[in-house]
């Protein structure tokens, strides 16, 4: 079981203290339960200082989902990290507005912003070699 | 350095003030480690309180109530506050348990906390 | 062969013994520390109400025969509760302090019954099971 989780839930290091999850298919409360367990463990080793949530994949929203979401955030609130979201597909965020639905944290459309604006809390900068 | 007064624990360094509640807090305790840290607060004038949670293995709604309520009087002598070392199974149950922190700036590390001073509302 | 342990609750510190001990069992049982933790903390909750609303009861620990399952009973005399359903309700509350944290307790929990009546007293029971 949590073998398919982790194939359909990846946690990946996308930079020094910058973790990327992307949640794909349905969040039940199980799902949910495994995974923030799984992200606090990978937060703590890797010393993340931000994490990118990547919704592109999440196909569904109501309010349940929306609930699971939010814990979520507020666990890795918790925890320390700054939360980002990114990859909120237009009819989520319909869904989302219509429902009342609110994240309270910087969403991003697109990864590479989402990313650009860990960089800008980590007080980095990408600057040409060249 | 390192001072008791009366059940509280903590320490200066720098422009904060550590606090390491004990998680054998009782009911008739909480006023009373509220008044000494407020105590504390007032005659050290920290810039901020950094509220220790590394010991702690059990975060109910009462040790909650506790936080919250030391924070905002924290407040209002001037004093903000960040904690550190909520243990991860510790920050998930609160989370399920449906009980909201105040809006307290979470750190994993003290010298996190201490570097981000400025940082905590 | 089921288990049996009992503990009082009449004062602040018997709510951090029962906590205590309920979380000891659900380590020995093989339970991970954040269900140690969820576990912990609903009885913290429960144990609480006995005492604040129930005027003190005692709580009882009991491990099913496979080891699969931890329930834990928190049993009061006190007055009872008038609407469970409400007191289900995050917020509600009484007296000092942010609900009965019973709805609490019953999302860390798996399963949790509440037998309440007007005059006669109060039993919680609560499960959790040790995830496959």
């Amino acid at each position: 079981m949590s073998n398919s989780d982790e194939i359909r839930t990846p946690i990946v290091e996308v930079w020094r203290n910058v973790l990327l999850v992307s949640i794909v298919g349905v969040l039940d409360t199980n799902r949910t339960k495994i995974l923030t367990e799984r992200l606090l463990d990978q937060l703590v080793e890797q010393e993340a200082l931000v994490v990118i949530l990547d919704l592109d994949g999440v196909s569904v929203m109501d309010t349940l989902v929306a609930k699971h979401v939010i814990n979520t955030i507020k666990t890795i609130k918790l925890m320390g990290p700054e939360v980002i979201i990114s990859g909120i597909r237009p009819d989520v965020a319909q869904t989302m507005v219509s429902l009342g639905v609110n994240f309270d944290v910087e969403t991003f459309n697109l990864l590479r912003r989402a990313m650009e604006h860990a960089m800008n809390i980590l007080g980095l900068k990408v600057v040409s070699s060249k | 350095m390192e001072m008791g007064l009366n059940q509280v624990s903590y320490q200066k360094i720098k422009d904060s003030i550590i606090i390491t509640p004990k998680e054998s807090m009782h009911d008739s305790y909480v006023q009373q480690f509220i008044e000494n840290t407020l105590n504390i607060l007032v005659r050290e004038n920290p810039k901020i309180m950094i509220i220790d949670l590394s010991h702690i293995e059990t975060v109910d709604s009462f040790m909650g109530r506790t936080i919250n309520e030391l924070v905002k009087s924290a407040k209002l002598v001037g004093v903000k506050t960040s904690a550190i070392g909520i243990r991860p199974e510790v920050a998930i149950t609160l989370v399920e348990l449906g009980f909201n922190l105040l809006n307290v700036k979470m750190y994993r590390t003290l010298e996190q906390a201490l570097y981000n001073q400025n940082e905590v509302d | 062969m089921n288990l049996l342990e009992e503990v009082p609750i009449k004062t602040e510190e018997d709510i951090i013994k029962s906590r205590a001990l309920a979380r000891e069992k659900a380590k020995e049982m093989g339970f991970s520390v954040v269900d140690q933790t969820r576990i912990a903390t609903a009885v913290s909750e429960i144990a609480r109400n006995a005492l604040l609303h129930g005027l003190g009861g005692v709580m009882r620990v009991v491990v099913s025969a496979d080891g699969n399952c931890i329930e834990i009973i928190v049993e009061d005399k006190g007055p009872g509760i008038p609407d469970i359903k409400l007191a289900m309700t995050d917020g509600y509350t009484t007296k000092k302090g942010m609900g009965y944290g019973l709805g609490g307790a019953s999302r860390l929990m798996d399963e949790l019954a509440i037998d309440s009546s007007v005059g006669v007293g109060t039993k919680v029971s609560m499960k959790k099971y040790l995830r496959s």
